[in-house]
This record gives C-alpha cells, structure tokens and sequence, in this order.
C-alpha cells in the first residue's frame, strides 16, 4: 500500500472529539422532526399520498405504497425516531428507524421526489453506522454509551457527503444553457419582481446571469472554503446568505435551514463543544473515556457508501441523447434547479380487438401536481401507460394500445413534440436501458 | 394589472351577469301569472341573455364563486332529464330541493332550464305541458331565482371587499392573484371551453360521439353562439380587452411582451392569438348546432377540438413556463 494511502487510513483512524458529531446529529434530527410537524401541517399526507388512487414508484419498489390512515403512524414514527436521533435516546434504533420510516415515505411516490428529501435519506442511513452519541445524547446520559471521542473518519464522512452534494450541484450548472444563456434562472426570475427592495433588479439580464454564475462558483467552491480553517468563517457567512436567499426566491420549503444546519460539522470541536456544553450540559457525558475503536464493518459501509455518492452521479454517461431531455440518471444526482421543464401529455389509447378508440381523461386517475409532474418524464409517462392498460383490462376486459400525444418545452425552448407518437407504450417495459421511444431533442446542450 | 383585471374586465361581467339573471327572474315570475305565449317568448329571451352573460363570467370563477361552486351550479350538462322531470313535475314551493348539494347540480342551473323551456319544441307545446303540469312553472321560477341569488351574491362580494383581496395578493407564490388567474384560466380553457363544449360531444374522450351531451342540446342552435361568447371571453382576458370592450390594459399577453417571450422567431403572445384566429375561422366553418354537427359532420368539430388543443399545449407548456406558474403550493426544488 501506498505510504500517502497508509497515512491517509492511519489518520481517519485517530480519535477526535465527539462535538461536531453531536452537534450534527442535534440539528438534523430536529429539523427533520420539524419537517414531519409542517408537513402534517399543511396537509400534505392526504393531499399527496392518501388522496391520489394511483402511486407513481421507483422500480423496484412498487410494492411501497401508501397505507392508508395507516400512513399516519409511519409519519409519527419518522417523528418520534427524528427526536430520538437529535436526543441521542437508544441512538442506533432511532437512526435505522429514520431511515427506514422516512425512505419508506419518500418511496411511496416519486411523484413528490426533491433532491433535499433524497439528501436527508442518505444522511440518516449514513447516521446508522456513525458513532453519533457518543457524547451529548440520553445514551451517554444514562451510561448506555460512554464516549467523549469519535474516529476522525466518522466526522469526515458527514463532510464528505455534504462537499459532494454541493459539488455536483455545481458540475450540474456547468452547462451552456446555465452559464451562456441564463436558463432557467431568467425564466424564474423575471417573473420574481415583487420581492422588496430587490425585486426591481431582476428586470436586468445582468442579474440573472451573476446569479448563474455566483451559484455555480458558490456551489463548486463551498466544500473547499469550508474546509479551509482560515475561509471557514466567510464561508459559513457564505452559506447562510446563499439559503436564504433561496429561500426568499423559491418555494423549497425545509431544504435551506438543513443545508446551514450541515454546514456546522465544518467547524472546529472547540466551538461546537462549547456551544453544546452551554445548551446540552444536562447531556453530557460525565466521563472522559478515550475510546475512538469502532467496528470495521461501519468503516467499509460507510465507505462503500461515499463511493456510491461519487459514482452515481455519473450513470447518466452511459444512456445516449441529452440528460435534460430523457431524464436518465436525472434523479439521485444533486441536479438541483438546473431545468425548468413543463409538457403536456395526454394519452390514445385504441383497443386492439375492435379497434375502438378514444382519448383518456387524467384527470380521472391523476392528481393535478401528479399530471404535472408525469408530462414531462419518460418514466412517469411509462408507467402511467402501463397502468391505464391495466386499468381497461381488469374493469372493462379491454386489451388496449396506449399512444401518448406528449409536448415538452425545456428551458424556455419553443414546445417540441416529445414522446413519438406511433408507438404502443405497453410494447415497452420499465427498466434501466436507454429509452428508444422519445423523439430526439434536437438541440444541443454542451456541458457536463 | 390586477386592478385593471377586476375594475375593467371581472367585476362588469359579474355586475352584468347580476342584472340579466335578476331580469330572468322577473319574466318568469311574470309569465308564472300570465302563462301566455308573449310572456314565454320573453322569458325564452330573457333565459338566453342570462345564459349569454353566463359565459362570460364563468372564467372569473376565483374567489366568491368558487366558494359557492357558482360554476357547477349554474351550468353541469349534460341535465338529468329523468330528476328534473320528476322534481318539477312534484314541485312544491315550500318544500324545495336542496340544491346545494352536489347531487343536484345536474336538475338545476342553465341545462335544466333548457330542457325545462325547449324540450316539448314549439311555444304552443310547452303552454300545453305547463298546463297539464304547473308545478313545473315553479320549479322554473325557483331555478331562475336560485342563479339570480348566487350571481347577485358574488357580485356583492366582489364589490364589498374581495375586489381588494384580488388586488392585494400581488405576489409570485402560488396562492397570489396572477398565479390563480392563470391557472384558472387554462383550467377553464382546456377543461370547459376545449373539452366540455367540444371535445366530449365530438366524441374525443369515447368511443362513440356524445351528441346529448352538447351544451343547450334543447335549443341547439343556440350552442354555436354560447361557444362564441365563450372563446371570445378567454380571447378578450388574455388580451386585457376591458369588459365593454372600449379598452385594453394589462394582460397576460402585455406581460409576455414584458418578458420578451418568443416561439422560434415571433412573440410567445402573437403566437398564442394567431392560433385564436385559427381557432375562430374554424368554427366558422361550421354552419349547423353542434349538435347537428355532431351527428352529420363531426370532423369539422373535430377539427375546431385540434386548433383549441394547440392553444391548450402551448399554454400549458410554453406560456405557463414563461409566467412561472405553480399549480400549486408544495415544495420544489426544480427538477
């Protein structure tokens, strides 16, 4: 082994102290249980998971669906495991609990997918294998865990997974649509100048562009000025005015206060540590025990884990055609606000024994945000298809054909024909290969 | 442009629809006391240019009208024969139907009074009918009132401060004025203009054409006008025609010209009324009612149903995008 790579392993492995650890743990779990309160708040569970008769799901995962009432108690479960996570109480359970319960809810439609969302299931799986309680939590508090420090690989892998999330989030601008035409930031905000004081100036080009290019250089650099010891301070300065500002700008609900809050784990223990013993005193561990050793299997999980973060977002080399348009390997992949795309698809469906045929209603088995969201992605159009052919085949015996009349307009593009029209979509099954029934973008968008 | 929304254009049409609905409620409880064919053939007019106006307002369902479900009210067709019949027939005045309940949103509103006013065809054959049932001349009078009552309340609470709830919400996110209208709008576009006054008659969403679901399908050559003043309505908003037509302000057309919005090398705007135009010299190539069309010429409905459907596309898509309209308030993080 390399001596570089031997040290690397050699240094991940000392102790350090538990504080940046704990902090994090403190803030994400309940940020994540104040995220549960506001959706429930808002009655979003009825309004998008018990209200539509039909679930849009990930492949694989068809069998995760709504429960009914039922998905009320999942919801409190992801609650009460949320506060369980910030508290520390018996933290390994309450961890895997997070995950499994707030995965489960993502799950049941991808109608709802948001990249912040996908963000806080990886964190939490992530939690599952780090030694969060170490210091600061009940579990300390009550001699189930005595731990003051924490291998240095544990903190680092939050760091990690936050540089990597902000990085390809700034590869993913490096396009020429973000950069040379200010799409789609132009669109969203031209039409944002009711905002006070600054909401005159996005009337000029000028601005749309800055902030093009200010989000990318932001996005690409952050990790870096955040690890940094003597950037770190403007960085974190950096960062709140950057989520703030979308805040202000766009409905992203929870995502900007989790984002600052992530940011934490780049500061130095000291101050961590001194903030939490003047607010989790009561928490905190009584005994001073060095003992950092933790179980290789965490080590090679959480390993395997970061890895997958930096690969996945690559899978979408290996489908042909533009990523904006077919969407493969779009998802899972911190492309976040890079496209403004809206279609119209409506559905032909011809029954192949007498040749009947007649144009579908969505309105009769989709929800307005669920049409929305299915009229421009090739694996919702796909799968509604399906699903209609199913539908005319169990209530009407009716072995049907199911053409789409689908239009797409992407990044302020005049409106293109999307979905080819001639072909059956129930001859195409869902799966991972390259799409073969869009029409082609014909347009370029050079880039990454 | 909010203010020029509800100053020039909705509240005159609600103040409109208001006075020719109240107007109806006088000829019928006139001809209730006459019962003579003069006083009918007024009553036929006056139910028209109630039904006229209707159109008109039907697009400004936002706000107090959506409250009170003003547009199922006053206009779910097609009417269920077999319940009107049999409610008008055993009409008792002090004893009404609760016409709020969803359930009897196909007896009452402009459909069943067209089935109430036209079904037996000629004025001597209706006298004749409310002769042998006069129950039924109530149950009209009770209908008429009943759309006169719901008009003159959403032009009171436009006038008594909803109009300045409109206005105030001028903000971006979702539940603002601008981002309702628009989506209103298109709703109202796609799902009544496009499909319910074309589409589902000519049989689009069926297998067989649908000829009885024409709107005014008992006075049928009525139909064609109802579908003009209609598309006229949506044509005259997003061009921000006032309501008197005299003249134009702030519209969903000006702000795309604001936005510098194109299709290819045209304005986005332009583009949207030269479809309008396509649209309009297709229905006039259609010189029968729909209904008749329908049954002996669909494909020139059909054809109208495909210029209306290029519009809804490029609303939904091209439009709705530029305006940054959410349908709705959830989170999002643009992918």
């Amino acid at each position: 082994m390399p001596t570089a790579i031997r040290e690397f392993f050699h240094e991940i492995n000392k102790s350090t102290e538990a504080a940046p650890l704990a902090a994090f743990r403190v803030l994400f779990g309940f940020l994540i249980a104040l995220s549960i309160i506001r959706f429930l708040a808002y009655g979003w569970v009825e309004k998008l998971y018990l209200a539509p008769t039909f679930q849009f799901t990930y492949l694989g995962f068809s069998w995760v669906k709504p429960l009914g009432p039922l998905t009320y108690v999942i919801f409190l479960v992801c609650f009460i495991s949320a506060v369980g996570v910030a508290l520390g109480y018996r933290y390994k359970l309450s961890a895997i609990t997070l995950f499994l319960s707030f995965t489960y809810i993502e799950a049941m439609d991808k109608t709802t997918y948001l990249n912040h969302y996908y963000f806080i299931s990886v964190v939490s799986l992530l939690l599952c294998f780090l030694p969060a309680n170490a210091d600061f939590s009940l579990d300390v508090n009550q001699r189930r865990v005595c731990r003051q420090y924490v291998p240095v690989w544990s903190i680092l892998s939050l760091k990690m997974f936050v540089g990597i999330v902000y990085f390809y989030a700034g590869l993913a601008k490096l396009n020429t649509d973000w950069l040379l035409e200010a799409q789609p930031l132009s669109i969203w905000l031209s039409t944002k100048t009711d905002i006070p004081i600054i909401g005159n100036l996005f009337e000029y080009t000028w601005l749309h562009y800055l902030f093009s290019w200010g989000g990318a250089l932001y996005d690409l650099s952050i990790p870096f000025l955040l690890l940094n010891k003597r950037t770190r301070n403007i960085a974190f300065i950096l960062v709140i005015a950057f989520h703030v500002m979308t805040r202000i700008l766009f409905p992203i609900g929870m995502f900007p206060w989790i984002m600052i809050a992530a940011a934490t784990v780049f500061f130095a223990s000291d101050m961590l540590k001194n903030i939490l013993t003047k607010t989790f005193n009561f928490l905190k561990s009584k005994e001073s025990i060095n003992d950092a050793s933790s179980h290789y299997l965490s080590k090679v999980l959480v390993g395997i884990l970061i890895i997958s973060q930096i690969a996945l977002p690559w899978r979408y080399l290996m489908y042909p055609g533009e990523l904006f348009w077919h969407e493969q390997g779009f998802r899972f992949s911190w492309r976040v606000m890079v496209m403004e795309k809206q279609g119209y698809t409506t559905f032909r469906v011809v029954d192949k024994n007498n040749g009947e045929h007649w144009t579908v209603k969505n309105e009769d088995f989709l929800t307005n945000f669920q049409e929305k969201q299915m009229a421009f992605q090739p694996d919702f159009i796909l799968e509604y298809a399906h699903h209609l052919a199913e539908y005319y085949k169990i209530n009407h015996n009716r072995n049907i054909a199911v053409y789409a009349d689908s239009y797409v307009s992407l990044n302020g593009r005049s409106t293109k024909r999307f979905v080819d029209p001639t072909i059956d979509l129930t001859t195409r099954s869902r799966n991972l290969l390259p799409i073969d029934w869009l029409l082609p973008f014909n347009d370029i968008i050079h880039g990454i | 442009m909010l203010s020029h929304w509800s100053n020039e254009i909705i509240v005159p049409a609600w103040n409109q629809f208001a006075n020719t609905s109240l107007e109806a409620v006088h000829a019928a409880d006139t001809f209730a006391l006459r019962l003579d064919s003069t006083h009918f053939e007024i009553l036929r007019s006056k139910y028209k240019t109630a039904y006229g106006s209707w159109q008109k307002v039907s697009l400004f369902e936002i706000g107090p009208g959506e409250q009170l479900n003003i547009r199922l009210r006053c206009n779910t067709y097609p009417t269920d024969t077999t319940i009107v019949k049999g409610s008008s027939e055993t009409f008792m005045s002090n004893n009404p139907p609760n016409l709020l309940l969803p359930s009897t949103f196909t007896q009452q509103g402009f459909p069943a009074l067209d089935y109430l006013l036209f079904a037996k065809g000629s004025i001597k054959k209706q006298l004749e009918y409310y002769s042998i049932h006069p129950e039924v001349v109530g149950y009209i009078q009770m209908l008429f009132s009943n759309i006169a009552l719901l008009g003159n309340e959403v032009y009171t609470d436009w006038t008594s401060g909803y109009k300045t709830i409109f206005v105030q919400a001028d903000g971006s996110s979702a539940t603002a004025s601008v981002n309702k209208m628009a989506n209103d709008f298109i709703f109202h576009y796609e799902k009544e203009l496009r499909a319910g006054k074309v589409g589902i008659p000519a049989g689009i969403f069926s297998v067989n054409t649908l000829p009885q679901n024409v709107e005014s399908i008992y006075h049928p050559e009525f139909s064609n006008e109802l579908f003009q003043v209609s598309f006229n309505a949506h044509v005259n908003f997003f061009n921000g025609y006032s309501f008197d037509g005299l003249s134009q302000g702030p519209s969903f057309s000006e702000y795309l010209d604001h936005l510098a919005a194109t299709e290819d090398t045209i304005p986005l705007s332009d583009a949207v009324n030269q479809q309008f135009d396509e649209t309009q010299t297709a229905l006039n190539t259609i010189s029968e009612s729909f209904k008749a069309t329908v049954e002996n010429d669909v494909f020139a409905l059909l054809a109208l149903y495909d210029e209306l459907q290029r519009n809804t596309i490029r609303i939904k898509t091209e439009v709705m995008q530029v305006l940054n309209v959410k349908i709705d308030y959830v989170d999002a993080d643009g992918d």
